[in-house]
């Protein structure tokens, strides 16, 4: 638990992350930049701005730019951006607009 | 919205984060922050490090700080090393904290410890000395046999002077006293101790309850005993 870091919900934070080797959980509201290696922005979270990571699960709300290694995009995500994944999924519900392409 | 989730917002070590934070609950930073944060409750961890103006009801440092930092009540834990400024409510350190900062105590504006004897000093001397002229009028008007009188009026208004402003500082002194029991009353106060352990690095040995349990009244003792010595 404490090796997460973990935007709870209902906190609001603006800037820029570097999560270093651990998991980047947000529930809250994110704007800015997150640079980690593997995030989760979970059914409550709103994220807008841009996003860096090997693994990416989104569940919430997604605005701006994502460049990942592996997406996936979970039943209750809702994404609007530009979408940069070497391996895609996304689930039955989810709603994905904007452009998708490969990242290499 | 839904402050009570269950959690605590945690930025873990290793990570860097630079910007605002604002309507957290509690945040425990094991991380390097760099922020203008707002929040309930505060931890920072040992390994952890803040950097910028902090705003909160409770704060624990065990790693470093640098800033400006308002709080009700601050616990340095002996780890920590705080510099730039801190207003505090109540502050606790463990032996071995480091702080190299500016201290102020009471830092928000409702209890100008300072202001009420001013203010009420020069009102209660030109009552004083307006009543004397009154009673100068009235001599000339009576005999001798009155002016022992004035004196003693004369002495009256001085004592009266003299306890307004003694009045007036054990009311200020009252005023720091009352602030820290208020505090303990308050059932989100995080001295609740079991709390406060909790929102300390985990791998630090939390000392044995009875403990802790001392603490909040040995400094209550300590505030009780510098008013007294104040007033």
């Amino acid at each position: 638990m404490d090796d997460v870091t973990h935007i709870v919900n209902g906190m609001d934070i603006e800037g820029v992350l570097a999560g270093g080797e651990f998991p980047v959980v947000v529930d809250g509201q994110f704007s800015g930049e997150i640079h980690a290696n593997h995030v989760t922005l979970s059914e409550h979270g709103l994220f807008s701005g841009k996003l860096f990571a090997k693994h990416v699960e989104i569940g919430g709300r997604f605005d701006g730019e994502l460049v990942c290694e592996a997406l996936n995009v979970t039943a209750t995500g809702k994404i609007d951006g530009k979408v940069k994944a070497d391996t895609l999924s996304i689930d039955l519900g989810a709603e994905v607009m904007g452009s998708i392409s490969r990242a290499t | 919205m839904d402050k009570a989730s269950g959690g605590k917002a945690i930025i873990a070590a290793g990570a860097h984060f630079k910007g605002k934070i604002k309507h957290t609950h509690a945040i425990e930073i094991n991380g390097s922050v760099e922020a203008d944060l707002e929040s309930e409750k505060v931890t920072i961890g040992k390994e952890g490090n803040f950097v910028g103006a902090i705003n909160a009801d409770l704060v624990v440092i065990s790693g470093h700080y640098d800033g400006s930092m308002n709080a009700g009540s601050i616990w340095a834990t002996a780890t920590a090393h705080i510099s730039g400024k801190i207003q505090y409510k109540t502050l606790q350190m463990d032996r071995g904290a480091a702080l190299n900062c500016r201290v102020v105590h009471n830092w928000k504006p409702e209890t100008p410890a300072t202001k009420t004897p001013t203010a009420k000093t020069p009102a209660a001397k030109t009552s004083a000395t307006k009543k004397s002229a009154k009673e100068d009028a009235q001599d000339k008007a009576t005999d001798a046999a009155n002016r022992p009188d004035d004196d003693d009026k004369a002495n009256d208004a001085g004592t009266v002077n003299h306890t307004e402003t003694m009045a007036a500082s054990t009311d200020e002194g009252a005023v720091q006293a009352a602030s820290t029991p208020k505090h303990n009353d308050d059932t989100s106060f995080p001295f609740k101790q079991d709390e406060t352990v909790k929102m300390m690095a985990p791998d630090t040995e939390s000392p044995p309850a009875a403990e802790q349990q001392d603490k909040p009244a040995r400094r209550f003792g300590i505030f009780g005993f510098a008013s007294k010595s104040a007033g």
